[in-house]
This record gives C-alpha cells, structure tokens and sequence, in this order.
C-alpha cells in the first residue's frame, strides 16, 4: 500500500491480477513432491472401489441391522424402563441438550475468535496486496467523483468551510497589485479618458480662484454689460448706425497665446 | 496631451478666463466699468489720506500725550494732499504695470498708441489730467471709440485686460510650450 510495498511488488514482477506483496512460503523440494503425489494419487484411486463396496453392504444389511437392533433393544416383555432402547433413548436427548448449549457457547465463542481473527486476517491480506493499485485497476474513480459531485453542493461547502477571507488575503499579499496594475493596466489611457470626461479648466478655476473671484468675475462681467447697455442708449439717442470701433492696437496680457 | 489628433485647445488647455470674457478681452471698456474702477481709486487715495491724518494723530499723542489735542487741518490741504497721492499713485500704477488697484480689480489696463505700457512722463501727464479733469472721463460714454478727453489727448486706450494669476499663467505657458 506504501511505495516499499510497490516496489517489492514490482520485484516480484508476477503477472497476477492480484497485485501480491509478499512473496509465497517456499514450496517442498522436488525429490519430496513428487513420491507424496504418486502415493496421493494412489490411495485415491484404491479408496474409491472400497468405498463403494462398503455402501454397497451397508444398504444391503440395512433392513436386517435395523431389525435386529429393535429386537435387541426392546425385547418383548421386558419392561420398558429396563430395556436398552429406553437407556439409549434417554442418554440421546441428554446429548442432545447439551450439544445444544454447547452450540450457543460455542457460536459466543467464534464470535470472540472473529474478533481477534479478522483484523489479523485482514492486516495480512492488506500486507500482500497493493490496495492503491488495486482501487485505480478496478475501481472507476471518475464515476465516483462525478457521483459524489453530483451529491455535494459544492458552492456552499467553499461558503461554510473554507476561510475565504484568509484565501483572498493571502493571494492579494502574494501578488503585486502595484507591477500588476503597471502592466495590465492602460493607465495613461485611463487617466486620457477621465480627463476627457472631467471639465479639468473649470475645476481649477473654482479650485483656485474661489468664491471670491467668482463673485469679482461675475462683477467685472456685470460692468461690462453695463458699458454695452450705456453705449446702446448713447448711440441711440445719437442716432449712430455704425457700431463703435473699440478695437486697440496691441494684445491684452490675458489673451496671449489665445487666438487661435 | 501630444498624441496626434488630440486638440489640447479643446479640452486640456487651461482657460483661468471664463470663455464669456473672452470675447471683450483687448476691446476699450465703456463707462461703468472705468467709473467703477476711478471709483475704488479714489477710494483708495480717499483711505489713505484719511490714513495719513490718522497716522500723524496718533503720532502726536504718542509723543506728547500731556498736551494731546485732536489737530484740525483744513479741509484744502486733505483736498491737495489727497490730489498728490492720486496723481503719485496713478502715475506708480499705469507706469508699471498698466494697472491701479482700482483697474486691477475691474480687468482694465492703460495701453499707449501701439498697445504698449505707458512711459513714465507719459502716465505722469496722464495722471495729472485724469486727476485734474476726471469728468472727461464721462466722454468715452460718447466717444465713437470709448474713448474719454485724456485718451483722445494723449493716444491712450484703457482696454478689458482680465489679470491672470500667475500660478495659472505658468501652467498655460507649460501647456503652449508642448504644442
């Protein structure tokens, strides 16, 4: 079953289907094996006429043996206590109850000896096969696996046994998400994208010029509508068709770079 | 910012002026805007020489608090202090940067004849008329080309010029420098 066990096997390197462990206990020599096979054979063969020839008498003399054993045992007018039949019938249900209480005892008792006979035998049957080898030979494992499957709910095992707080955290410390995210991950393009998205100028303005640059811009802009507004009713009441020239020559300081 | 095909005028480049301002940026300013910004300077001057009398009071109690009176100056010489300081501080302001506080505030500048900062005799006269005269300002609202007597006089424009920060101006620059 370990892999001294299967190496010894392979040593042994029987073609069996049973893959044996131990080696078998040496056989007897052959000066020795082949007299006691000759003399086998040979009571064999002289024992079978004899014992037909037995049975053959013993039917025969039946009838007569079973007579005369009656008329031994209870003779005509002999009482019955004292006849041989009466003692011999008695003397069997004597045995009888005993061997039955005997056959009690005797099945507690083999019930003890299986105890201690089994896990004997089986230690030493276990000793001289590959169990390993046997299961992946004979036994269809993917059916097995795919019944027991079958049977799980596999999801809800992972939920309730497994930590996967513990799983999660482990592999998260064990990569590094920083190279991970450098590599994988089209960071320029991201940032491209969001600032794309995001109307970065105007952010900046309410970041940096505040609430009161707001309020002063929202000012400057009111004034100047308040030129144009002036400018119109000047005109008008003027009775001026073209519109003012208010074009200077040069460049503002905040338009530099602007004109496109 | 410098892939090709990517407009950085479009979204990156970093406007600190609102895009409604824009469009009269460099145009001459009317009357409001140049009242209001005469208005805040002579705010301006008007604190400081109430400042300047403050001062001196404070200064006499300090230095003779026995015989401490409240001084009393007459009401001529706040008049041409206060004509002084306004024609110094104009002078100071449009010969440096184009702007006073006043201007600085409102978005306007003083330009020359060519659109360039005024020289140091020339802010000086032009100070002096504005401080003078500063009811020819009241021309411009009739002027053809917003344009008040000292201007017509001395070639001068007083144009919409939004100060930028200078934080922001820095990042502009970097951002024209990649195109």
């Amino acid at each position: 079953m370990t892999e001294d066990s299967g190496a010894t096997r392979r040593d042994d390197d029987q073609p069996s289907a049973l893959p044996v462990v131990r080696q078998r206990a040496p056989r007897l020599p052959d000066a020795v094996e082949a007299p006691l096979d000759v003399a086998l054979g040979a009571a064999v063969v002289l024992a079978r006429p004899a014992v037909a020839v037995t049975s053959a008498v013993g039917r025969s003399l039946a009838p007569v043996a079973r007579s005369v054993w009656g008329l031994v045992s209870r003779p005509p007018l002999v009482p019955e206590r004292l006849t041989v039949g009466y003692a011999v019938d008695r003397l069997t249900e004597r045995g009888r109850a005993v061997r039955f209480a005997t056959g009690e005892d005797l099945t507690v008792i083999s019930d003890d000896s299986l105890d201690y006979v089994v896990p004997e035998v089986l230690a030493r049957v276990l000793d001289r096969i590959d169990l390993t080898q046997l299961v992946l030979q004979r036994v269809d494992l993917e059916r097995i696996v795919t019944e027991v499957l079958d049977r799980l709910d596999l999801t809800e095992l992972v939920l309730t046994r497994v930590d996967l707080a513990a799983v999660v955290n482990t592999a998260v410390e064990s990569v590094d998400l920083n190279t991970l995210i450098r590599t994988q991950v089209d960071v320029a393009g991201l940032a491209e994208e969001v600032i794309d998205e995001v109307d970065l100028p105007e952010i900046i303005r309410d970041s940096t010029s505040g609430v009161a640059t707001v309020i002063v811009d929202s000012a400057r802009i009111s004034a100047v509508s308040g030129d144009e507004l002036v400018n119109r009713w000047v005109d008008r009441i003027l009775q001026r068709r073209k519109a003012r020239h208010r074009d200077a020559p040069g460049e503002p300081l905040s338009m530099e770079g602007h004109r496109d | 910012m410098t892939e090709p095909g990517h407009d950085p005028h479009s979204t990156h480049h970093l406007d600190p002026i609102r895009p409604q301002a824009r469009a009269f940026q460099g145009l001459r300013a009317g009357i409001v805007t140049r009242t209001l910004a005469g208005s805040i300077d002579y705010l301006v001057v008007a604190g400081f020489t109430l400042g300047t009398w403050v001062a001196y009071v404070v200064l006499k109690f300090l230095i003779d608090p026995r015989n401490f009176v409240v001084p009393t100056w007459p009401f001529i010489v706040f008049v041409v202090y206060g004509y002084v300081l306004m024609v110094l501080y104009l002078t100071v302001g449009w010969a440096t940067s184009g702007r006073s506080l006043g201007s600085r505030l409102v978005g306007l500048r003083v330009v020359g004849r060519k659109g360039a900062k005024l020289t140091w005799p020339g802010a000086f006269v032009r100070a002096v008329l504005c401080t003078l005269v500063p009811v020819a300002l009241f021309w411009c609202a009739i002027s053809r080309e917003n344009r008040s007597l000292q201007d017509i006089l001395l070639r001068t424009s007083v144009i919409h010029d939004w100060p930028v920060r200078a934080a922001l101006r820095f990042v502009d620059a970097e951002d024209r420098s990649e195109l």
